[in-house]
């Protein structure tokens, strides 16, 4: 250990791994602590051990400021700097240069976890699950304290300190997603971990009665939305750099974020029925422990490189500590469950199938298969390599597109038949009445779209079930509108829970026309440009060459071509960085537009600059995607707003159908 | 491969639009076989073009895309199809979901048929309506209790 910190060599390297250490120390501390605040009912060491979170935080944050400090300013002596960040790199880079690598990464996993860890340290409420919710965040910040203080530390000392370091992976220093993407994605996937620990604490003291699934609503949420902009970010950044015009390709590393999130959309919706009539427990609790191990099993995948991607990092010794933390979640969460099935048994009656709780379990049901068919296709390769010993198998788009598409329309159609439905029973009659608008508009949205000339099943699908939502929220909000009497933004006021999810919804059907139009109706064309030649009619658009530049900074090259399309310029780049070595990064250029985009990479330049060989795609609404998702984050945000409470309201009298 | 080695010589042979809306599907479903996870539409590389070539004439030699298929994989490996042939143990990756599917159906039915009384349809208007207070839901639910599941 002496050789490993020492100041001489490394003084910031030295405060970090000391502060990691000492982290480490208050965690096992703070576990402890937190394990006889629950088994002896002792306040004072649940307050210790709550005490202790605030020092984990900060020692962890100290070690990250620490690292931090020395990528700004190049300390080679960190060996994690020497290894991934030069001199000569911008300054964003440098800080995106923390999350760029593996010890880095984890660095800042563990960092978030505790950030979390502190936030719930001050809201969570004295009772009986505190100790053990605390005990079960201290026994996730273990594990990652645990990794970055050791087998992945970013500090441990290097024999020779180099002039200059070996300069960060060249495929993240192409584009600013770099530095949103990731951090999003960590917050949503380590936000999980707040549920899984009230779970966790349900589960030990048994006090699974519907508490603690009212607390962790809103974690859930908060995560969720911030998972949701991650995946998104990650598609817009794949569009914006990988130059096929696409962003969404069912890589492996991609579908292991996903699989949290449809397991987690799951859970969202299930919880509320738990909130309202006190069913689903166990249903509940094997949820959000599914979807929290699966954020751990994305991360194995990610970084133990048994997947082939082209996100993962280069393997190393955390694949199989990864594994065992993964074994661990799945192994103890069985445990528990099976210890406390007595008590997860559901006192009520189950829920009628026409019912609010039966459209949600439904959906729970497609989201389900949705998740267990993502990670059959993404395991599949490396389960028959290792049966076979060799890599025989591949499973691409065709297969994923095969399910997705029509489990993707299944959801799309319950998600306008759940708000129609009252909770406990619907009767047939009332919901045929109305469901029969939404039915309606739909086909005819679909016809007019046919009329149009769509001819694609899905697209035309995706068309219908859009406008069947959309009216099916309209006249939901319109006739809560005529009820209540007064403007909207009161109505959304006083049930911001509801509108937020209604805005959700209406962000999830944008997004659905976009990924639908945008698949169904993309065109690609190459050409070759001679400079000042004649323009050249491709696609839509008519191309014309007008110049070719290069241009020199100190960590790469950027060779750049000026292209005309219908007289507008673009300025598509290949960009080359000093660790790539010839291996070329496009960055198209892209113009944006509500109705579609123009998309214009460049794949080769002649030698002496006369010609370059580019690249056109047309897609149609794929900005939709990203407005989308901006709806559905502000919806999330919505729900979580406290409602205003209305004064003395006369009780209502009107015992209006609830599904009319 | 006499057949190929023909099929070279007179070059990317114009092809139907049709035809070369094929060729690109087919294109999308074939690994580039030394890049991580692209198909040969999307990846760069000399390899790629040539197999992309390869592909765009035996499209204009009538040949099927079973047969395309087949030829590739004889090629380079059943690595290289990115969609996996419904035999064999391929049968087993996409049978998972179907299977997965009716699992969790025939689970959901059965979960909502254990109702056995009906209960007489609760109009929840007024409770839909007041902004939704969990612990009230709470009170609410548990004076109910037995009452209601009768």
């Amino acid at each position: 250990m002496l050789n490993l910190i020492s100041f001489d060599a490394s003084p910031l390297g030295a405060l970090g791994q000391l502060s990691l250490l000492a982290a480490l120390a208050f965690t096992l501390g703070g576990t402890w602590l937190a394990v006889v605040g629950g088994l002896k009912a002792d306040a004072r060491a649940t307050e210790a051990a709550r005490r202790a979170v605030w020092a984990v935080f900060a020692l962890v944050s100290l070690s990250t400021l620490t690292l931090m400090a020395a990528l700004l300013g190049d300390d080679f002596s960190v060996r994690y700097v020497a290894e991934h960040s030069m001199r000569a790199s911008p300054t964003w880079i440098k800080v995106t240069g923390l999350w760029g690598a593996l010890e880095g990464s984890i660095l800042l996993w563990a960092w978030i976890l505790a950030g979390y860890a502190f936030i719930l340290s001050l809201t969570l409420r004295r009772d009986a699950l505190r100790p053990w919710a605390l005990a079960a965040m201290y026994a996730s910040l273990l594990f990652f304290v645990g990794v970055c203080a050791t087998v992945a530390s970013p500090f441990t000392p290097l024999a020779q300190i180099p002039a200059d370091g070996r300069g960060p992976n060249p495929a993240l220093q192409n584009h600013w997603m770099m530095a949103v993407h990731p951090v999003l994605l960590y917050l949503g996937f380590v936000g999980l971990a707040v549920p899984f620990a009230y779970a966790v604490a349900a589960l030990v003291t048994g006090r699974l009665s519907d508490h603690w699934v009212v607390v962790t609503r809103r974690w859930t949420l908060t995560a969720w939305a911030f998972l949701t902009a991650a995946i998104v970010a990650g598609g817009w950044w794949s569009y914006e750099t990988l130059g096929w015009g696409g962003y969404w390709a069912w890589d492996p590393v991609e579908n292991a974020s996903f699989i949290p999130w449809l397991l987690a959309t799951a859970f969202l919706h299930s919880i509320q029925i738990q909130e309202r009539r006190g069913l689903m427990r166990s249903w509940n609790v094997w949820l959000i422990v599914l979807a929290y191990a699966s954020t751990v099993l994305g991360t194995f995948l990610n970084r133990s490189g048994i997947v082939q991607s082209v996100h993962a990092f280069a393997g190393g010794p955390v694949g199989p500590v990864f594994l065992g933390f993964l074994a661990f979640l799945l192994v103890a969460g069985t445990l528990l469950a099976a210890w406390r099935a007595p008590h997860l048994r559901d006192e009520g009656e189950p829920p009628a199938a026409l019912s609010r709780e039966g459209a949600f379990l439904a959906g729970n049901w497609l989201f389900l298969v949705f998740a267990v068919m993502v990670l059959v296709g993404t395991l599949f390769p490396t389960i028959v390599e290792a049966v076979q010993g060799r890599r025989d198998t591949s499973v691409g788009p065709a297969f994923y597109n095969a399910f997705a598409i029509p489990l993707g329309l299944g959801l799309l159609f319950l998600m306008g038949v759940g708000p129609l439905l009252p909770w406990r029973r619907a009767e047939g009659e009332g919901l045929w009445r109305a469901l029969r608008p939404l039915l309606l508009a739909g086909a005819g949205a679909a016809l007019l779209a046919y009329a149009f000339g769509i001819r694609g099943v899905g697209v035309l699908t995706t068309v219908g079930l859009a406008a069947y939502n959309l009216v099916g929220l309209g006249l939901l909000t319109g006739r809560a509108l005529r009820q209540r009497g007064g403007g909207f933004l009161g109505l959304v006021r006083e049930q911001p829970r509801r509108y937020g999810a209604y805005l959700a919804h209406i962000g999830l059907v944008v997004m659905a026309l976009g990924i639908a139009f945008s698949t169904a109706y993309r065109q690609d064309a190459q050409v070759t440009l001679n400079a000042g030649a004649a323009p050249v009619q491709l696609l839509h658009e008519t191309l014309a060459l007008e110049s070719t530049r290069v241009e020199q900074k100190p960590y790469g090259q950027s060779a750049i071509a000026r292209v005309q399309i219908d007289g507008r310029p673009f300025e598509a780049r290949l960009n080359t960085y000093l660790q790539g070595g010839d291996t070329p990064f496009p960055a198209p250029a892209v113009r944006y537009g509500l109705w579609g985009d123009t998309y214009l990479v460049v794949t080769a330049f002649g030698e002496d600059g006369r010609w370059a060989s580019v690249r056109l795609i047309e897609s149609p609404l794929v900005s939709w995607i990203w407005w989308g998702t901006a709806l559905v984050v502000l919806g999330a945000g919505l729900t979580l707003v406290t409602p205003r409470r209305t004064a003395a309201r006369a009780p209502a009298l009107r015992a209006a159908p609830a599904t009319d | 491969m006499p057949l190929v080695f023909s099929l070279v010589l007179c070059s990317a042979a114009a092809l139907t639009p049709e035809q070369a809306a094929r060729a690109e599907a087919i294109g999308q479903n074939l690994r580039c076989p030394i890049c991580t996870g692209e198909p040969i539409t999307q990846s760069t590389n000399d390899l790629s073009r040539d197999m992309m070539r390869d592909v765009r004439e035996q499209v204009a030699a009538g040949r099927t895309d079973a047969e395309i298929y087949s030829y590739f994989a004889a090629r380079y490996g059943n690595f290289v199809l990115l969609n996996p042939p419904r035999e064999g143990v391929g049968l087993l990756l996409w049978g998972a979901p179907l299977a997965a599917l009716g699992a969790g159906g025939f689970v959901l039915w059965r979960f909502l048929r254990r109702r056995t009384t009906a209960t007489p349809a609760v109009t929840t208007a007024g409770e839909e309506d007041d902004p939704y207070d969990p612990y009230l839901a709470e009170v609410r639910r548990r004076t109910r209790q037995g009452g209601e599941g009768a």
